[in-house]
């Protein structure tokens, strides 16, 4: 029997393992065997994929640069959901505050989610950054610590930096434009209340990522299977709607400029103690 | 003690998919896989079994009690809610620490009955007394019992 390829992915929420469950399954029922490790954050699994325990990890996209970093450049990018592609963070304000340009922001306060999320903090903050405002210094940081090492998998960072924008203890809030568009769609961002003050660059979220020295013809075969899930296929559908995604597409890197940046302005690693 | 102590049998048995087929007093029921997080699991799993029993416990025991006390009681009702104390370790997140036990269930029950309040009182203290299943819980987990009465 082939061995196992074996695939990290972080749960924040125990209903995540459903869908790497079904995933599970159609990889078995395509001949590709794979077994799935479950970790409680990015850092250990990452140190499981430099470890070699671990051939391939879904990781964040800090997850990804901080793989990058810790192997040298060693990892490669081989797959992601076509809605990892091209997102963008919004930073919101009430539509009845003082702040109607960025420059406005000076001296106040922004809520964003927790201190390793790339959506509701770190590109968000990169961004103001790059228009000369300073965290600490122009603006006041009121984050929202919702299971750190998660890289704000949790959307409850998120959704206490609104709330906190709500109450009038911020002046403004990030999220991610998925988010904004759920919480637009659902009554939680009404527009009238609430107004975009800017938006981000485009980034890159989630990517499966391998060691440089995983081997090719598995890497083939384990992305032959992972491409031929069709959303039209009603077996496949409940999963890749857990998974918000319609197709699996290709890993790229040109992505991740965004937070890059971001991590490098704050220092993010040095920080964080790595 | 008694001379002869009752004794009570099950015994399951499970293939290499499917649920277990489950075999007391020669009847035979079915239970899923001992944890789920899927709504759309088609068993129910062992957990829930453990709920609904204690759930027919409470309403079941209630009932049976009150009809002996010729009580009017129309009907009986429970409702369930139960927190592990970490699921995630049910699924082996590495890095996940505490245990997948049970770490509190809610009992709510409620009685649709023109019966005087105080004879209510009495038979619900007497049915949570004299439960196996209440009293087993209630030395291990954080178990909280109600009831509600209703006209």
């Amino acid at each position: 029997m082939t061995e196992p390829i074996r695939v990290g992915a972080v749960l924040y929420d125990p209903k995540v393992s459903v869908i790497w469950d079904i995933i599970r399954e159609f990889f078995e029922w395509n001949g590709c065997p794979m077994d799935c490790v479950f970790y409680t954050n990015y850092d250990l699994q990452n140190d499981a994929l430099l470890g070699g325990h671990i051939d391939i990890a879904w990781n964040s996209p800090l997850a990804w640069l901080d793989a990058v970093r810790r192997s040298g450049g060693g990892c490669r990018a081989i797959a992601m959901r076509d809605t990892d592609r091209d997102r963008a963070s919004h930073i919101v304000v009430r539509a009845d505050g003082p702040v109607k340009s960025i420059a406005d922001l000076k001296g106040r306060t922004i809520a964003v989610g927790a201190e390793d999320s790339p959506q509701a903090t770190l590109i968000p903050i990169g961004f103001l950054q790059r228009h000369g405002l300073e965290p600490g210094r122009d603006f006041t940081v009121r984050r929202f610590d919702v299971l750190v090492g998660k890289h704000g998998d949790h959307v409850g960072g998120e959704r206490d930096a609104l709330a906190c924008l709500d109450r009038g203890e911020a002046d403004a809030c990030a999220m991610l434009d998925l988010n904004y568009e759920a919480w637009r769609a659902d009554g939680t961002l009404p527009p009238e209340r609430f107004h975009t003050l800017a938006t981000t660059d485009r980034f890159d979220h989630c990517v499966f990522t391998v060691r440089d020295d995983f081997d090719r013809e598995r890497e083939k075969e384990w992305l032959r299977v992972l491409f031929s899930m069709s959303y039209d296929d009603p077996a496949h559908r409940k999963m890749m709607d857990m998974e918000g995604l319609k197709a699996w597409k290709e890993g790229r890197v040109t992505g991740f400029g965004p937070l890059s940046d971001a991590v490098t302005r704050q220092e993010f690693w040095k920080a964080a103690g790595r | 003690m008694l001379p002869d102590e009752p004794t009570w049998h099950a015994r399951a048995a499970v293939g290499r998919r499917g649920p277990a087929a489950v075999w007391v007093r020669g009847r035979r029921f079915t239970i899923g896989v001992p944890l789920s997080f899927d709504i759309d699991e088609p068993d129910p799993t062992a957990l829930e079994h453990v709920l609904g029993a204690i759930a027919a416990d409470a309403a079941g025991g209630f009932a049976e009690r009150a009809r002996r006390r010729r009580l009017d009681v129309e009907s009986v009702e429970a409702a369930v809610e139960a927190k592990l104390d970490n699921p995630l370790t049910y699924l082996a997140v590495v890095g996940e620490e505490r245990n997948p036990a049970l770490k509190s269930v809610r009992v709510r029950v409620y009685i649709t009955t023109s019966a005087d309040q105080a004879a209510i009182e009495e038979v619900w203290r007497d049915t949570l007394a004299r439960s196996p299943l209440v009293s087993t819980f209630a030395r291990s987990l954080d178990l909280e019992l109600t009831y509600k009465t209703m006209l």
